[in-house]
C-alpha cells in the first residue's frame, strides 16, 4: 500500500511539472494568440473594404461598431465612413456565420450602402480538402481565391447558388462537389444581411467608434453627433422649402 | 435539448463525418482487428463504451475543472491521462464485477487507450461549434461519443465481413495483408462519400 | 558506424509507417498536400525527439511501473507545446493540421521509440534513434501526399505542374485516396521485397 502511494505521488509530481512548464510556455504564446487574433481581423476588414476605398486611404477611414442581438449573444459588424466629416456610411463589414458540410464556415462579407457585395474573404472552416477547402485556395498567378471572386457585386440579401435559382442576377456557380459548402456561404451572407439591416432600422444609441487601430475606440459624443444630424435635417428642410 | 441537433450530430458522424473513413481516427485497431468479425464486434461494442465514457468524463473535466481556473491549454494532457485512467479502471472493474464480459471486451480495453478515436472525440466536442457560435452541450457531447463509436463499429464490421472473403481470394503475393485492406478500405470510403448528399440544413 | 545505423534505420529499413505500420492516422489524413506533410513531420519529430531525450535522461529515477503514464505525461507535454506554438506563429498550418496534433500524443511511434529504444539507451543514442524515425515518418508522409497532391490537384508544393485548367482525379485528395495511396505505396514495398528475396534465390 505504501508503495502504491509512493507511485501516486511521483506521478502526481510529475503532473505538476508538466503542467507548471506548460503554463510558463502558455504564457508566451497566450499573448502572441491574441495579437494574432486582432491582427487577422483587422487584415481582414482591410481587404474587404479594399476596392469601396482606395487602398491608401484604408487606415484612415472610420469603423463604427454596432451589435445585433441574435439568439441572445451579440454579433457585431460594422459602419465604415470615410473620415470623421463625413455622414453618410460607404460601406457594412460582418462576419456571417453558417453551417457548412463539417462545421461552421466564418466569411467576412463588405458591402456597399445598397448592400452590393464589394468582396467577401473565407476566414474560418473545417471543409474537406480538395472540396469545400477550395472556398479559400488561391490558385497559382492569381491574388485572391477564385471563390471569393464569385460574389463581387451580387446584391448580399439576395445571393443565391446557381443550382437552386438559375434565373437569378445574384447567381453564384458552387464549388466541384460542395454545394453544400458554398449554399452554407450564401445562405449565411443573407440571413447576416438580414440582421444589419434589422439593426440599422434601430436608433443610433449603441455606437461605438474607433479610427483604425482596435484598441483606439472612443466613445461617440451623442450631443454633437445629434446636433450635427438636427443642422443638416434644418439645412435639408430649408433646401427643399426653398426649392418650392 | 435540440432534437435537430442530436439528429445531425448522429447523421454526421455515422455516416457523412465517419471517424474511421472519413475522418482518419482509429484507424490502427481499423486494420488491426478487422481480421475476425467476432472480435471486430467486440472491438467495436468497446469503443462505444470507451468512447460514450470518455465523453462524459473529459466533457466534466473540461467544463468543470480547466475553463473554471483557466487551464484550456493543459486539455491534451489532461483528457489523455482521464481516459487511461477510465480504461484502467473499467477494466479493473468488469474483471471483478462481469466476468462474462470482460472475457469478451477486456482483452480490447488496453488497446483503446492509444485508439486516437478516443482522444480524437474528446477534443472534437470542446472544438465543434454550432454556427451560432455555441458549443456541444453535456448531453450532444455524450451523444456524439455514443454516435461516433456506432459510426467506428459499422465501419469496422463491414471491414471484417469484406475481409473474412478475401482470405479465400487469389490475391497476388504483395496485395496480401494491409495492402489489400487498405484498398478495400478505400472503395468503402468511396461508398461512404456517396452519403455527402444527405446533409440535413 | 552504430550512430549511423542509429540513425539510418528509420528511414527506410524500419521505416515507422511503412514497415513498422505506426501512426497510421496522421499519415492518412494530413496528407493532401506537401505543406501539410512537412508540417506535420516536423511537428512529430520535434516531439519524438524531446521526449525520447528526456525518457532517457530519466529512466534510472522512473519507477518500473508507471513508466508508461509518465511517458505519457511527457510527450503530451510537448505536444501541447507544439500545439500552442503552432497556434501562435504558424496559423494557417495549425488550422489546416487541426485535430491531428493534439492527436500525436495518441501516434504509437512516438511511444514506441520511448518504450522500446529510449528506455533502454543513452541519452545521444536516444535523440539520435529519435531524429531517424522522425525523419522516416516524413518521408512516409512526403511520399503519400506527394503523389495524393500531384495526381487529385495537379500542384506540388501548390505550384501547378499541369498548368491551371488540370482537372485531376479528385477523389486522390478526399478519404478513399488516403487509403488506396497507402495500399499501392504497401504493395509496391512487398512487391519489392518479394522481387529482392527472389533475387537472392530465396522463395519468400
Amino acid at each position: 500500500m505504501g508503495n502504491m502511494f509512493k507511485l501516486a505521488a511521483i506521478l502526481f509530481i510529475v503532473g505538476g511539472i508538466a503542467a507548471g512548464a506548460l503554463a510558463f510556455f502558455n504564457s508566451f504564446t497566450k499573448p502572441a494568440i491574441e495579437k494574432l487574433k486582432a491582427e487577422t481581423e483587422t487584415a481582414a476588414r482591410e481587404y474587404v473594404l479594399n476596392g469601396i476605398v482606395p487602398e491608401d486611404k484604408i487606415s484612415s477611414v472610420i469603423y463604427e461598431k454596432d451589435s445585433v442581438e441574435v439568439n441572445g449573444s451579440f454579433e457585431y459588424f460594422y459602419k465604415v465612413k470615410e473620415n470623421e466629416e463625413s455622414f453618410g456610411h460607404i460601406a457594412y463589414i460582418f462576419l456571417a456565420k453558417g453551417s457548412g458540410f463539417s462545421g461552421v464556415v466564418e466569411t467576412m462579407v463588405c458591402t456597399g450602402p445598397e448592400f452590393k457585395i464589394n468582396r467577401i474573404k473565407v476566414l474560418k472552416h473545417t471543409e474537406t480538402p480538395g472540396l469545400g477547402a477550395e472556398a479559400q485556395t488561391i490558385k497559382y498567378g492569381d491574388k485572391e481565391p477564385f471563390f471569393e471572386t464569385w460574389f463581387k457585386d451580387k446584391n448580399s440579401s439576395k445571393v443565391v447558388v446557381e443550382k437552386d435559382d438559375s434565373s437569378s442576377p445574384d447567381k453564384v456557380q458552387s464549388l466541384t462537389g460542395a454545394t453544400i459548402t458554398t449554399r452554407a456561404v450564401c445562405k449565411s451572407i443573407n440571413d447576416y444581411t438580414e440582421l444589419v439591416k434589422k439593426a440599422l432600422e434601430k436608433s443610433v444609441q449603441e455606437e461605438v467608434i474607433y479610427i483604425g487601430d482596435p484598441s483606439k475606440v472612443v466613445e461617440v459624443d451623442m450631443v454633437k453627433l445629434q446636433a450635427q444630424r438636427d443642422s443638416i435635417e434644418n439645412a435639408q428642410a430649408q433646401i427643399s422649402a426653398g426649392g418650392k | 435539448m435540440n432534437m435537430n441537433h442530436m439528429i445531425m450530430i448522429a447523421i454526421g458522424s455515422i455516416f457523412l463525418n465517419n471517424f474511421v473513413l472519413s475522418r482518419f481516427l482509429g484507424i490502427c485497431p481499423f486494420v488491426g482487428v478487422s481480421k475476425k468479425l467476432d472480435s471486430a464486434v467486440g472491438m467495436g461494442m468497446a469503443v462505444i463504451f470507451v468512447m460514450t465514457l470518455a465523453s462524459f468524463v473529459t466533457y466534466l473535466v473540461y467544463y468543470y475543472i480547466l475553463v473554471p481556473y483557466q487551464l484550456e491549454y493543459l486539455n491534451t494532457i489532461a483528457f489523455i491521462l482521464t481516459i487511461a485512467a477510465l480504461v484502467q479502471f473499467i477494466e479493473m472493474f468488469m474483471k471483478k464485477n462481469m466476468p462474462s464480459l470482460y472475457s469478451a471486451l477486456g482483452i480490447f480495453l488496453p488497446l483503446i487507450t492509444t485508439n486516437c478515436a478516443v482522444l480524437g472525440v474528446a477534443i472534437l466536442n470542446i472544438d465543434t461549434l454550432w454556427p451560432d457560435g455555441s458549443h456541444y452541450t453535456f448531453i450532444e457531447s455524450i451523444w456524439n461519443g455514443f454516435t461516433g463509436g456506432v459510426g467506428f463499429t459499422i465501419a469496422l464490421v463491414i471491414m471484417a465481413g469484406i475481409r473474412e472473403k478475401l482470405e479465400l481470394a487469389d490475391l497476388p503475393e504483395s496485395m496480401k495483408g494491409l495492402p489489400i485492406a487498405f484498398v478495400t478500405s478505400a472503395l468503402i470510403a468511396m461508398a461512404f462519400l456517396g452519403f455527402s448528399g444527405m446533409k440535413i440544413m | 558506424m552504430e550512430f549511423k545505423k542509429n540513425l539510418t534505420k528509420g528511414f527506410f529499413k524500419d521505416n515507422p509507417v511503412l514497415v513498422l505500420g505506426l501512426g497510421l492516422c496522421a499519415t492518412l489524413a494530413v496528407t493532401t498536400n506537401m505543406i501539410n506533410a512537412l508540417g506535420m513531420g516536423a511537428a512529430t519529430t520535434f516531439v519524438l525527439i524531446g521526449s525520447s531525450v528526456l525518457v532517457s535522461a530519466l529512466k534510472k529515477v522512473t519507477p518500473n511501473d508507471i513508466r508508461i503514464p509518465i511517458f505519457v505525461v511527457m510527450i503530451a507535454t510537448f505536444v501541447t507545446i507544439v500545439d500552442l506554438s503552432m497556434k501562435a506563429w504558424m496559423p494557417a498550418l495549425s488550422s489546416s493540421l487541426g485535430i491531428f496534433i493534439p492527436l500525436i500524443v495518441v501516434n504509437c511511434i512516438i511511444l514506441g521509440r520511448a518504450e522500446a529504444f529510449a528506455f533502454k539507451n543513452s541519452i545521444w543514442d536516444s535523440a539520435v534513434d529519435a531524429f531517424g524515425m522522425g525523419i522516416g515518418f516524413t518521408i512516409a508522409l512526403s511520399l503519400m501526399s506527394g503523389f495524393r497532391e500531384i495526381l487529385g490537384s495537379g500542384t506540388f508544393f501548390g505550384f501547378p505542374l499541369f498548368g491551371s485548367a488540370y482537372k485531376g482525379p479528385l477523389m486522390m485528395i478526399l478519404p478513399p485516396g488516403g487509403f488506396l495511396m497507402l495500399g499501392l505505396i504497401l504493395a509496391f514495398i512487398n512487391w519489392n521485397r518479394i522481387r529482392k528475396s527472389k533475387g537472392n534465390g530465396g522463395s519468400k
